[in-house]
């Protein structure tokens, strides 16, 4: 074979893998494209919307919408009660999130032991709450926790309690309640998350550390743990998410009372945006709530990002 | 490089394909609007018409069921009526969603604390007298129908579900009055008399039975309270103005108003509010004051026909509200609520029409809300005729401290422009209420106080931004000097 020959077939082989390259990238992009297309309908097109709105004197019902600039972040940022939200939200978040990914993990590792019996029952009733719709998870709740509900029946009957406590009227009691329950609630799929990483582990890793007179403590420590790292940055980026963009359990469990004890900033850019006295609505204001309250999370999560490659980072060296 | 510019001019394409799809131009419109028409009718017809009708009348629910019954025999075009009944919050949550969607049912209550003239500017309702038979407004009472309420430039969009009457008038269980020791002749006229009555049931109850019960979930409870009671000690507050009609400043930091919260402090401070008055809607706490579970409890009549008919061992009275001293000062200040209009963009206005027809000048429903005492019917004649009992006596009570209070979209249309821009204030009296009565919130005052310098400046902000937009408005539109509070105002 001559040089030319070979030559002209390694172009034409290197033509061809180019080609098949471009037809993978195509059909890649064809696969996508719904996806991407309703992303854009339905949540990109709102994003950009609201931003429009927020800069809008708007009730939501007029044809008519007044631009009216930076006006609505002005007040916002003036409102003490958006930032009792923005507060609440935090405390919400932080009082629940850890619980939620502590007790998800201490569920998934006992539940991951093969010798355990009706493990799959306890998981389903571990994951039961997962499943049932908050807002009637916040219906029910409302009645386990009231003055004379089971929660109170039980303490009193035990002898914590010698008067019932009206857990969700209670200023101080409100923002605890929510989050027990919310913890309850989201316990279940992070269960799940864990239980995923849980069985990508090696079990030889374990079956190492037993033969070498590791126990129990030691192995989840030395081994689970530290591989369960990043995966760990993800759950707890999912939930920090999920938990600041809190709405129906605290709408129907609380609606964001008693006197805004336990309003976040959902329940108060609906208030903002569909309640009304003698005013109108303000979808505008809504809006501006909704932008800034969702920069703040894109900055939060960034930061988590951030965290999780430095971890990961970390964990190669 | 040539791949990707391929890959992004491929779904732009098809992006643009898509969204024009979704929109059209306008003739394609109209053609797809006959078509939907066309098909609707064709639908319609095979599968009959559902009408849709929606409010907050719980308590009438069976009622207007048996009401649809007959409806459909009378029309049986009709095969369904999709009747939904909400609290009075979720309605006004629905609502705005539905007409936002532009899904709203065909016959539906223009949600409270909403101005009709707003409402009709936003196109949500149409103007009825096109669509009733001729001479049908004549059966209602004189005077029901009020322009800036029902009637926008001449013309009626809405009919009140019932006349106007007080929504916190104050229901006492007679048999708690006796196991009290108190005589359940001889309810309380004054603040103190109340609270001392209410600590008195909740000693004697022990656990099992309290002074007061409240819906307290339903923050919209609380202002009725404020509004109505603070109006008898002359605030001069209705829900039609965010100010006093009397004076045009808000009255939240005056006595009037302050010694209702005190009051409801003191009581929540006695142990006298039933614990479970955080977490009950208005209705749980109608049904637990039926259960016996508290001494009062502050409704509207509504409750009388749901008591009588559900719990015919309820042994109770009705009184009007106390008052500081036992001695008014002023009268309930209320309009008829603006009631059921068409929605503007129905598919059937002649049957909605129809519907109201029937709700009103039919032989059935009317006749019934009254007998069974659930609503005193705006049709003139029915109360005087049906009435009884409870219910009669209601009636006769609340029209001693009821009046008419001046309308100030009556006198001026442009005012409609300024509630349109009024922005309410937060932390509300109703939610300061709610603070109070049951969250132990004691530090009221200087909310209260700020409360009344931020609504009297959100009003005139709200006047400003009207006058910039062409409103001949100012705030004398709000205020009334020559009212006397204890008579109808001459509008």
């Amino acid at each position: 074979m001559s040089n030319t020959e070979t030559t002209l077939n390694k172009q034409s082989a290197l033509n061809s893998k180019k080609k098949n390259k471009k037809n993978i990238a195509f059909w890649c992009w064809m696969f996508v494209l719904p996806n991407m297309i309703l992303f854009i309908l339905f949540q990109l097109w709102p994003i950009v919307s609201s931003w429009f709105y927020a800069m809008s004197n708007w009730n939501g019902l007029s044809s008519s919408i007044e631009f009216i600039g930076l006006a609505n972040f002005k007040e916002l940022v003036q409102d003490k009660y958006f930032w009792n939200a923005f507060k609440n939200v935090f405390i919400y978040s932080f009082g629940s999130v850890p619980f939620q990914l502590i007790l998800g993990l201490l569920f998934a590792v006992i539940l991951n032991n093969p010798k355990l019996k009706f493990a799959s029952v306890y998981r389903t009733f571990i994951f039961l709450p997962v499943i049932t719709s908050a807002a009637i998870i916040g219906i029910i709740m409302s009645f386990i926790w009231s003055s004379d509900g089971a929660v109170n029946y039980l303490l009193m009957q035990i002898g914590l309690l010698d008067t019932p406590i009206d857990f969700l009227g209670s200023m101080t009691w409100a923002m605890p309640t929510v989050i027990m329950v919310s913890i309850w609630m989201s316990t279940g799929i992070n269960m799940i998350f864990w239980l995923a990483g849980l069985q990508g582990i090696p079990k030889e890793l374990y079956e190492a550390a037993y033969m070498d007179g590791a126990g129990h403590i030691r192995t989840f420590f030395s081994i689970t743990l530290p591989l369960l790292v990043p995966i760990g940055a993800v759950i707890l980026l999912f939930n920090v998410a999920f938990s600041l963009r809190a709405f129906d359990l605290i709408k129907t469990l609380t609606d964001g009372g008693p006197f805004f004890a336990t309003d976040v900033v959902s329940t108060y850019i609906y208030s903002a945006a569909f309640a009304g006295e003698i005013g109108q609505p303000r979808m505008g204001y809504g809006s501006a709530a909704g932008v800034f309250f969702g920069f703040t999370i894109v900055f939060l999560m960034l930061f988590i990002q951030y965290l999780r490659n430095k971890v990961k980072a970390n964990s190669h060296v | 490089m040539k791949i990707k510019w391929l890959s992004f001019s491929v779904i732009m394409f098809a992006l643009i394909l898509f969204l024009f799809a979704c929109s059209s131009d306008e003739t394609t419109t109209g053609d797809n609007t006959n078509n939907d028409s066309d098909l609707n009718e064709e639908q319609n017809s095979e599968d009959g018409i559902t009408l849709r009708v929606m409010d907050w009348a719980d308590s009438t629910k069976y009622l207007r069921e048996e009401f649809h019954e007959k409806f459909m025999e009378k029309y049986p075009e009709v095969t369904n009526i999709e009747y939904t009944t909400l609290t009075q919050q979720q309605f006004t949550d629905t609502i705005l969603n539905a007409i936002r969607t532009g899904d709203a049912p065909d016959v539906f209550m223009a949600p409270l604390s909403f101005s009709l003239p707003v409402l009709v500017e936003e196109g949500w309702f149409q103007p009825l007298d096109p669509l009733v038979e001729e001479g049908f407004f004549e059966i209602f009472r004189e005077g029901l129908f009020k322009e800036g309420l029902n009637i926008v430039d001449g013309e009626i969009y809405t009919i009140p579900q019932q006349i106007a009457q007080p929504t916190t008038m104050v229901f006492y269980n007679k048999d708690l009055f006796k196991e009290a020791g108190l005589d359940p002749e001889q309810p309380p006229q004054t603040y103190e008399e109340f609270r001392d009555y209410a600590r008195q049931i909740t000693e004697a109850g022990n656990g099992d039975f309290y002074g007061l019960i409240e819906g307290g979930k339903q923050s919209n409870r609380f202002i009725y309270t404020v509004q109505q009671w603070g109006s008898l000690n002359g605030a001069g507050l209705a829900d039609n103005s965010p100010v006093s009609k009397l004076t045009g400043e808000a009255p939240y930091h005056t006595e009037a108003i302050t010694d209702i919260y005190d009051l409801f402090a003191g009581l929540a401070d006695d142990g006298s509010i039933h614990p479970r008055t955080s977490s009950l809607t208005a209705p749980e706490a109608r049904q637990i004051f039926a259960n016996g579970e508290a001494g009062f409890i502050i409704q509207g009549a509504w409750n009388i026909g749901v008591w009588n008919a559900n719990s015919p061992d309820l042994n109770y009275g009705v009184m009007a509200p106390p008052t500081p001293t036992g001695e008014r000062k002023g009268s309930i200040d209320t309009v008829a609520q603006v009631g059921f209009g068409i929605y503007s963009e129905t598919e059937h206005p002649e049957l909605a029409a129809k519907y109201l027809e029937e709700l009103y000048g039919g032989d059935f429903y009317q006749r019934k809300v009254v007998e069974n005492q659930h609503n005193y019917s705006p049709v003139d004649g029915a109360i005087e005729e049906y009435a009884s009992g409870e219910f009669l006596e209601f009636y006769e009570l609340y029209n001693d401290i009821l009046v008419g209070g001046p309308i100030p979209e009556a006198v001026n249309l442009d005012v409609t422009t300024v509630l349109g821009e009024y922005v309410d204030v937060t932390p509300s009296a109703a939610e300061i209420m709610q603070g109070v009565a049951i969250s132990g919130l004691r530090d009221y005052e200087p909310m209260l106080e700020d409360l009344s310098k931020q609504t009297d400046q959100a009003l005139e902000d709200a006047i400003s931004a009207a006058q910039e937009d062409g409103a001949n408005v100012s705030i004398d539109d709000f205020v009334f000097p020559d009212w006397d509070p204890m008579e109808n105002y001459n509008q």
